[in-house]
Order: structure tokens, then sequence, then C-alpha cells
């Protein structure tokens, strides 16, 4: 419960700071913070932020300038560039199962930085997108907040260009990031984001029911022939097993793993505004038709519904052969009660390149923000390897840093080896990470395929495929001129 | 209230400083009006007027939330009405959801509290169970529903396979996919069922006395005397129910987003998409506009039709009678 | 469902225009007839009583699973292990106890401001005629046309000049003006009540604060039970409000410690201790209404329809 009161935490820290004198504070500052600090303070009243605010001032005013000397051989020991004191608020989900991980590293920069304090306020999961939007809207944005691709959102203006800050301290974004944490950080070349965490998934296949079934496990470079023998052995309905999950829209939109990317599946133009010519080319529509054909032709995977009735991920009811897994799912792998493996999405034939599939959570800067040193301080450690292994060890976040990965020698477990090796390969954007319009406009349409496919029985495909592209392009188009006037 | 010691503290020869010299009880009636309607006034004019005006002129801007809103006139409205096709869809759909949803709780509600008012021990139980679904957390209990009306595993399928016949693919179907939401939102109908109970409280007791002394069955008191008595009770489930219907959106938004092939678009939906997910604020607000405009014809020519059906025991003209 | 409830409604009136006919022809008293209509209301009631409980048993189940049976399937309904360690473990990622504290005081204010406000404000336009009443009460009502998603974002503004941002202010003094929906209610339970009662109160010398109070308050239990239980059900549950106006961690409520087990994918979501925590939420409101009937059944008619 002491996790609870970081603010109490900063405060008592500050208060002693005042009250010891310069000195003392300075050489406290460089000592590592131990994580499981319990600050017996859970008793205490509020107490209001203004007071912490108040205190900080003194802080400022009396401290720091006797500080300066003595800080100096501490400054070498951890690099804290010349930046002004500050508070730094940051914004996050009050997420049972991040929020330790989050306060730990907020611990741990506090420990380091000796001007520049964070303090997390968390804020109800639920609701939290609302919260940030109704904030930025009233002009009163948070410095810092968590949260998925960007995409094109930095055309409002809300997120700060933090280019410069990433081009002066990062060498080498390319070796000190993965690639997806990259490509979603940055709008039209510029930075609007720094990566946090990475997430993607593989195939995971059920063990249990290979052997039950007497089917030999799929092995590196395996194919789609390969993927729906295998579902065809194991799909037996009647007996409560199911060859695949993979079924309806999402496997092409989110759901597959690398399978639409290797099936060569390419739904918009790069900037997001163009789906006509892309949806509705031959190689497209080839694939649409081979992910309803799992169902309709095959019937080797679950239907839409029956995954739904099956829970979140299907493949976590043990009577799925082939599923996917994800990095950020992988509490609820390890705790799987059955055994099961893990490779990459099928290719079409020896040789093919393999892609991945993945996506990444960020850190964003309010535009709005006072202190932009201050607050680049706190990302970027937010986003080194530093900063993020405190979540990686405890396996509620990947690290962006594949040097974290490597110290921990994860490329040689069994399980996170293989998720590693597949982070590495080549991916794309997802395509609703882009623009701004993707659910209402093609999102829709896209699913309504499916629909018309196996509800209504419209045929041939097609002209289904080629009618939706027409459509989402039509509301694109709409949407980006209304936008333009 | 306050007038009271007012006019009592008026001896004759202070009567002069009062400018007012006669109040007549119509005139003290008026005032005294007004002072209790200080409360709901004071709140009106200080938390709920600023937004509602300020939403209005936000509906004629351009405003993504982060820079200062444009002003661009009727150009929204203009925009909603000529270019929108999912405008015209969302209000087919809310208006269909309205239509069949609205009739089905107000008649469904009303059997229920009859059955809830019966005396007998044990009722306060089913009464609480009855009211089970209006106290548990909405996302959760939709999430369940999708899976009660899964197409091979959902209860509903099962029951319907028992008796013969075929269940539709409900979420899938955009031929069902609404009846589904539907069938959801009766589950809530305890809520309005209780309304009806805190009403039926109300008539008075010895009517049915004096009906069953009469020899009237059961149709016969319900028809003569329960239904005229619930007839204000009636007249505010229909009224709040209206409101409801058309600004329901929660369901769909978790269990269909308004799919498949927009046959679930309720307007609301279709509103909060516009205003939060793309941002655009303006937009949104000019939606909300209209949905509101909507329902309060509607809800004007409920309060008309009322003078017709609905019986109030004790009913007064607002006009202050002057004599 | 809708069946279930045609077929209950139906049953109850074939069994009592049945039993009445017997009842004409003298075979039976009415004392045998009006058991043989409990006795098929209790049949259907408990038959429809199972849709109503298939989510809390839904619930309870989950809350008592291990992460690895959430999905499993089929489902199983008793799970294997029990883990009852759940419902403590709850506790380890939230203040509950604090939350508890905020949020009946946000309750208990509210539901002071809902039964203060509404009852005069109902009063005033079911029983004094005043110029205006009939289009203020329309007002009142449009004011709740406006979906609350679009006014959210200029009450945050207004509400912030006002100072009061992460103070409860935001979520009490509302109360205090009046909910539309409630002042509706009361003023339609107000109006089936005849007005000679206000007038020979009026003989006697009661003012009209007398009136309302003294003579009409004890009719009107049910509908003011009502609010006092949609009040506090209502500041037990509201997420949004607490949510958007309250930063500081020791001043959130209950709602907001709730979706700590929510995710933000769909994996992270932990739902046995999130059923844990919503089953363990829900129990107060249920006890509460299990005895604010008897407030609600009573009122002048204490005896039942077919009593």
């Amino acid at each position: 419960m002491n996790k609870k009161i970081m603010n109490r935490r900063n405060f008592l820290r500050l208060a002693a700071m005042t009250g010891a004198g310069a000195a003392i504070a300075a050489c406290a500052t460089p000592t590592p913070q131990v994580v499981k600090e319990t600050v017996v303070v859970e008793k205490e009243k509020v107490i209001p932020q203004t007071v912490v605010v108040e205190k900080e001032k003194v802080v400022q005013q009396t401290v720091v300038v006797e500080k300066e000397k003595q800080v100096e051989k501490v400054v070498t020991a951890t690099p804290a560039p010349a930046v002004a004191p500050a508070t730094v608020n940051f914004f996050a989900g009050d997420v049972a199962e991040n929020k330790d991980a989050f306060l730990l590293t907020a611990d741990a920069f506090n420990a380091r930085s000796d001007k520049v304090k964070v303090k997390i306020n968390l804020i109800a999961s639920q609701g939290f997108g609302a919260k940030i939007q109704t904030m930025i809207a009233a002009n009163d944005g948070p410095d810092l907040w968590p949260g998925v691709s960007p995409g094109e959102a930095p055309r409002r203006g809300a997120h700060a260009d933090i280019t410069a800050f990433v081009q002066r301290d990062i060498a080498k974004p390319q070796e000190y990031w993965f690639q997806m944490g990259i490509d979603r950080s940055m709008y039209q070349g510029k930075w609007y984001a720094v990566p946090k965490d990475v997430g993607w998934n593989v195939i995971a296949y059920n063990i249990d029911m290979y052997e039950k079934f007497g089917v030999p496990l799929p092995k590196e470079n395996w194919t789609f022939d390969d993927f729906i023998a295998m579902g065809k052995q194991l799909h037996r309905p009647d007996e409560g097993y199911f060859g695949t999950q993979f079924s309806g829209n999402s496997v092409l939109l989110w759901g597959g793993a690398g399978i639409p990317y290797n099936l060569g599946f390419k739904m918009q133009s790069d900037d997001g505004h163009t789906v006509k010519g892309f949806l509705d080319t031959p190689t497209s529509i080839e694939a649409i038709q081979w992910v309803i054909d799992l169902q309709d032709k095959h019937k080797i995977s679950v239907s839409g519904e029956q995954a739904q009735a099956l829970g979140g991920e299907p493949f976590y009811s043990g009577k799925v052969g082939l599923g996917v897994a994800g990095v950020w799912g992988l509490r609820d792998l390890l705790a799987a009660k059955f055994k099961f493996g893990l490779i990459h999405a099928p290719i079409k034939k020896a040789g093919d390149t393999i892609y991945t599939w993945g996506g990444a959570a960020h850190v964003f800067m309010w535009s709005g923000a006072k202190n932009k040193e201050a607050n680049w301080e706190v990302m970027k450690f937010w986003s080194s390897p530093e900063g993020s292994k405190i979540a990686h060890v405890m396996r509620v976040a990947a690290s962006p840093n594949p040097v974290v990965w490597t110290d921990h020698a994860d490329d040689k477990d069994p399980v996170l080896g293989v998720f590693l090796k597949d982070g590495l390969r080549p991916t794309f954007q997802p395509p609703y990470e882009i623009s701004s319009y993707f659910w209402q406009c093609v999102g829709g349409n896209f699913g309504d395929i499916w629909t018309r496919y196996l509800e209504l029985k419209e045929r041939p495909l097609e002209n289904i495929a080629k009618d939706a592209a027409e459509k989402a392009q039509k509301c694109l188009d709409d949407n980006y001129s209304k936008e333009k006037k | 209230m306050a007038i009271r010691p007012m006019q009592a503290g008026l001896a004759p020869k202070e009567r002069r400083f009062w400018p007012f010299r006669r109040l007549s009880l119509a005139q003290q009636e008026e005032i005294q009006g007004y002072l209790f309607l200080m409360p709901w006034l004071v709140g009106l004019v200080a938390f709920t007027v600023g937004p509602i005006i300020a939403s209005l002129l936000l509906s004629f801007t351009s405003w993504n939330l982060v820079s200062a809103p444009r002003w661009v006139g009727l150009e929204n409205y203009q925009y909603i009405f000529q270019d929108d096709p999912d405008f015209i869809q969302a209000l087919k759909v809310t208006l269909r959801y309205a239509a069949i949803s609205l009739p089905l709780h107000i008649i469904i509600g009303l059997a229920l509290s009859l059955l809830l008012n019966i005396k007998v021990r044990g009722m306060n139980v089913y009464r609480t169970l009855f009211y089970l679904p209006s106290v548990l957390p909405g996302v959760a209990t939709t999430l369940l529903w999708v899976w009660i009306f899964n197409t091979d595993f959902g209860i509903i399928n099962w029951a319907l396979k028992q008796v013969g016949f075929e269940g539709p693919r409900w979420f899938q179907n955009p031929r069902w996919a609404l009846n589904a939401l539907i069938i959801m939102g009766m589950w809530g109908v305890g809520g309005g069922a209780v309304i009806y109970l805190a009403g039926l409280q109300n008539i008075p007791p010895h009517l049915y006395e004096a009906a069953e002394i009469d020899g009237a069955g059961f149709w016969h008191r319900f028809w003569r005397i329960t239904l005229p008595l619930l007839t204000p009770t009636l007249f505010f489930n229909l009224v709040t129910g209206l409101i409801g219907a058309f600004q329901a959106f929660v369901s769909a938004y978790i269990a269909t987003n308004g799919g498949p092939m927009r046959s679930t678009l309720f307007y609301m939906l279709y509103l909060f998409q516009k205003a939060f997910q793309q941002q655009w604020m303006g937009y949104g607000s000019a939606l909300a506009w209209i949905l509101a405009i909507i329902i309060l014809v509607c809800t004007v020519l409920v309060f008309k039709s009322s003078a017709l059906w609905v019986h109030y025991e004790a009913e007064r003209g607002a006009e202050v009678r002057k004599k | 469902m809708t069946q279930m409830d045609n077929v209950v409604n139906m049953g109850a009136s074939l069994a009592d225009t049945l039993v009445a006919r017997r009842t004409k022809s003298g075979i039976w008293n009415r004392r045998t007839r009006r058991y043989i209509g409990h006795a098929v209301a209790y049949f259907f009631m408990t038959a429809c009583c199972f849709v109503f409980l298939i989510p809390l048993v839904w619930m309870i189940s989950t809350a008592l699973k291990d992460r690895g049976s959430i999905w499993l399937w089929p489902p199983k309904w008793i799970p294997d292990p029990i883990e009852w360690h759940n419902c403590a473990d709850v506790f380890n990622y939230v203040p509950f106890g604090i939350y508890l504290r905020n949020t009946l005081v946000i309750a208990f204010c509210n539901i002071v401001g809902h039964v203060w406000s509404v009852t005069l404000v109902a009063y005033s336009f079911a029983r004094l005629r005043f110029r205006g009443r009939d289009f203020l009460f329309i007002v009142l009502l449009a004011t709740l046309m406006i979906p609350g998603e679009v006014t959210m974002i200029p009450r945050f503004i207004m509400f912030k000049l006002f100072g009061w941002y992460d103070t409860y202010l935001p979520l009490i003094v509302p109360a205090f003006t009046g909910g539309p929906f409630m002042i509706f209610l009361v003023r339609q339970y107000l109006m089936t009540i005849p007005y000679e009662l206000d007038e020979a109160a009026t003989i006697d010398g009661c003012s009209r604060l007398q009136i309302l109070y003294k003579i009409l308050f004890p009719i009107i239990k049910p509908p003011v039970t009502l609010i006092i239980v949609w009040t506090f059900i209502g500041s037990w549950n509201d997420l949004m409000g607490p949510v958007i106006y309250l930063t500081t961690q020791s001043k959130y409520t209950l709602a907001i410690g709730l979706t700590t087990f929510y995710g933000q994918q769909p994996h992270s979501t932990l739902w046995n201790l999130l059923m844990a925590a919503s089953v363990m939420s829900v129990i107060p409101l249920l006890v509460i209404y299990y005895f604010a009937q008897d407030y609600l059944i009573g009122g002048i008619a204490s005896v039942g329809l077919k009593g």
C-alpha cells in the first residue's frame, strides 16, 4: 500500500532536504534507492498539492544555490545535464499489473536525478483518455503521459515536437530501440514520442494437442500449406478441440501475428490516406479469401463468435491448436495450464521474408508543458535501458531497448528467445495506427466484407472488396477534405 | 415560507414602508413558487446554462480539442444534413430502437411491478434480484451478454434449439444485431418496475376493496383503478424512457461498435465517435444539438398529449387566477 | 426473456380469471384463490430469476478462479481450485479503506443535497401556481436532452475557473441544486395526492414548508426512498466524475479503485480480481436496496393490489 503515496514520499524527501541542508541532500542523492522502500505514511492525511509545491519552491531557493559546488563530483557519476530544478507531472494509468513497475521506475529516476523529480499521478485506466483530452482542452495538460502510437494525432498540436532532444541525446536510435518503437514515435519525419515498451505477436501452438492427435510440431520456415494441414488434423469440434483461432477480419487487422504481411497483404498507403488500389489488389483479395477459407472452406477455425466465447484470447482456453501469443500477454502465457511452443508466422514458400507484427507504447510530452528540458530528462530515462529494464524484469512490459534483452540473457530463454528473434524481424506499422479516420472509414467497411460474404452470401469476393475499398476511400476523402476547410 | 413572517410583522403603522401593500394570496403563492424553485434555479444559472451555451457555440465552430476553436457558422449543420450518410443511418437505428424498446419496457416493467407488489413472504428477495442488473457494473455484464448471444455456445441459441429453432448469428448478422441489443436492454427492466412499484403505493387500498366487494375481476380492477391512477408514473417512465432510448449507446459501444454494416450505429455512438475518437468536437456538438431538438419535440408532444390520458389527482393550472 | 415475462403476465392473469370464475360458482373460496395466485406468481418469478442471476453467478465464479482457468472451455461454473484468497488479494492493489471513506462522504452529501433540493423544487412544480411554471418545467427536462458528453469539457473548464479542481465540490454541490429526473419523479407523485390535504392544513395554520415536511413528506416516502437509493448507487458507481475532477490519489473513490484491475490491453485485465472486487462492491448496494424496500413498499397503501 505504500506505493500509493508517491507524492508523500517526494514530499518527505524534499522536506528532509530543506531541513537537513544542502550537503546531506547532495550526498544522499547518488545512493541507489532500494525499490521496496517502506515509508510508513499510509495513515497520514492528505497533504494538499500546494504544500508540496511550496516546499519545492523553498528547496529551489535555499538549497540549490549552495549545492552547486558539492554536486559536481556527483554529476560525473550520474550525468545530469544542466537543467533547471523542476517537478515533472507524469500522468499514468492506474493499472494493477503495471503500476508497481511505473512507481519503481519513478523511484529509480528520482534517486539518480538531482534537480528534476518526477511525480506520478495515477489515473483510472477507464477514462484515462477522456481525462487527458479534457485537461489538454482546458489548456492544463499533463507534462507527460503514456499511450499507444500517436499516428497522425501530432498534427493537432497536443504533442510536443522532441526532435531536437532526440537528435542531441540519442546517437543511434536504430541500435538503441527496436524498429517498431521508432516508426511509431515519428510523424512526418519528426519525433513526437519515445517508446516505453514494445509488444508483438508470434504464433503459439498447443503441444498437448499436437501430441494427443499425433501431429508433428511446426518447424522454422513452415508454410501456409503446413498450417492448413495441421489445422485439419487438429480440428475436432465434436471433441471440443479447434484447429486454429484465426477467423474474421481481425486476422488481417491485428490478430494474426505476421500472417497478413507474409501473405503480402497491404491494406492502405503508407500515410493511411489511400485505400483504393491497395485493399482491392489481387494479392489483397487473395489474402482475404485465404482468411475466409479458414472458416468457410477448410473449416479449421473457431468462428468469430466462438473466439469471444472462449475468452479474450482463445489460445488460452487450451482447446485451440494454433493461436497467437503476445509479449503483452506474457503473464497469461506463463500461467497456461498446458505445454505450448512458439514460432514465427507461416510463409508462402521457404526462403520468403518472414515478417512480424507488433506495436509499441510511448511516452508523450504536452506541447504546452513549461519545462521541456526537465520533461525530456524523465522521458529519456523511461525509454533508456536503465529505466525500461525495471518493468522488463518484472515481466509487465517488454523493454524497447534490445540491449536489455541480451543483458538479461533473454535470447537464451525458451519463450523470450523466440519472441526476441521475431521482434527483430522486419515489420510495418499496423493500418489502424496511422489515419485518425481508420476505424470509422476503413475498419468498418473492411469488416463488412466478412459479413457480406459469410452472412449475406454475396459473391464474388472481388466485387465486395472493390466496393468496400470504394466506400472506405470516399469516407476518407470526405473527412480529410472537411478537415482542410 | 419567507413571506409569512413578513406578513405577520407588518404592523399597521409600518405598512406605508411596504410598497406592495396588498399581496393577494395568489401573488404570495407566485413568490413562494419561485422561492421554492431557488435551489434548482441557482444551479441552472451557476452550473448548467454555461456549459450548455458553450456547447451551442461550439456547434458553430471547428474544434479539435487542442487549438482554439475556429468559427465556421452553419457549416457543421449544413454538412450533417447534406453530406453525411452516417447521420441518417444513425438516426434510423436510434428511432427503430426507441420505437421497439420503449413500449416493451413500459409494458413489461408494469407487468413485473404488479407481480412484485404482491405481498407474500420472500418478495423482498425477488425485488432485490430483479433490481440487480441496475446495480451491476455495465462493462462486465455487457461482455457477459456477448457470450449469452454466442451463436454456437450461447444460452439463447441453446434454448432455441431445445424447442426446435435454429438460432441466428446475433451479432454477426445485420438483421439481428439490433434485436440482440434490444433484448439485452430489456434486462434492465427491473429499474423501471421499481418506479411503478413506488407509484402503486399511492393507490388508495379502499378503492380495491370496494371493487372487490362489487365482484370486479383482476382485469376490471386493473383497467379501472390501477392503470388510471398509475398514469402519472407511466407518464414519467415514458418521458424518461424516451430520453434514455434516444441517448442509449453503451451496450452498442462495447458489444458491436456500430456494426455489422452499421446496423447498430446508435446516434450517440456516432456522436461519441465524432466528438472524441476523431476529435471533431464542434461537429459532435452540432450532432448533439440536433438530437436534443428531436428529443425536445417528442417530449413536448408527449406533454401535450398528457392532458388526454394522464390522470392527476391534484392538477393546478400554472396561471394564477387574477381576482 | 421477453417472452418469459409475457408468459408470467399471461399466466398470472389466466390463473386469476380461472380462479375468479370458480369463485363465482362457489367451489373455491377467496383464500384458496389467493394461494393459487401466489403459487403461480412464485413459480414464474423463480424462473425469471434464473435469467437475472446468471451474471452474478458468473461474476462470483470468475472471482474465485485462478488466472489459468478463467478462459477454460467449457467454462467451469464451480472453480477448481477455489481461490478464496482473490478476495483478500484485491486489497493489496488498492487502498479500499480510504476509497470507501471518500465514497461514503460523497454519497452522504449527495443524498442530503438531493433530498433537500428535490422535494422543495418538486413541491413547487407540483402544487404551486406561478407564471412560467410549465415553461420552466420543460426547461428542466430540456437540460437532460443535451448529451453530457458535449458539455463535459466546458463544465470541466468552468469548475476549474471556480477553483474547484481536485476537490469534492464539483461532485457534491450540484446535488444541492436538484436532479431533473428526480424532481420529475417526485412532482408526478405529488400530483397524485389530493390538494384538499394542503388546503385543510392551510386552514389549520400550516405554512407551505410545514405542509411539505409535515403533511406530504410521510406520503411521498416511496419516491424519496427511490431518490436515496438512486443517489447512493449513482455516487457509488460514478466513474467519470471522480476521474475528471480528482487527481490526488488520496481523494479517489471506490469506482476508480475498481478500474485498477482493468488492463490497458484486454490481456492485462485481471478478470478474477476485477470480479472479486466488483462482487464485493455490489453487495452493500444490494443490502441497502433490500432494506430500503420497507420504505418503498408502504406509504398510504400498505395493503397490496390483491389484498
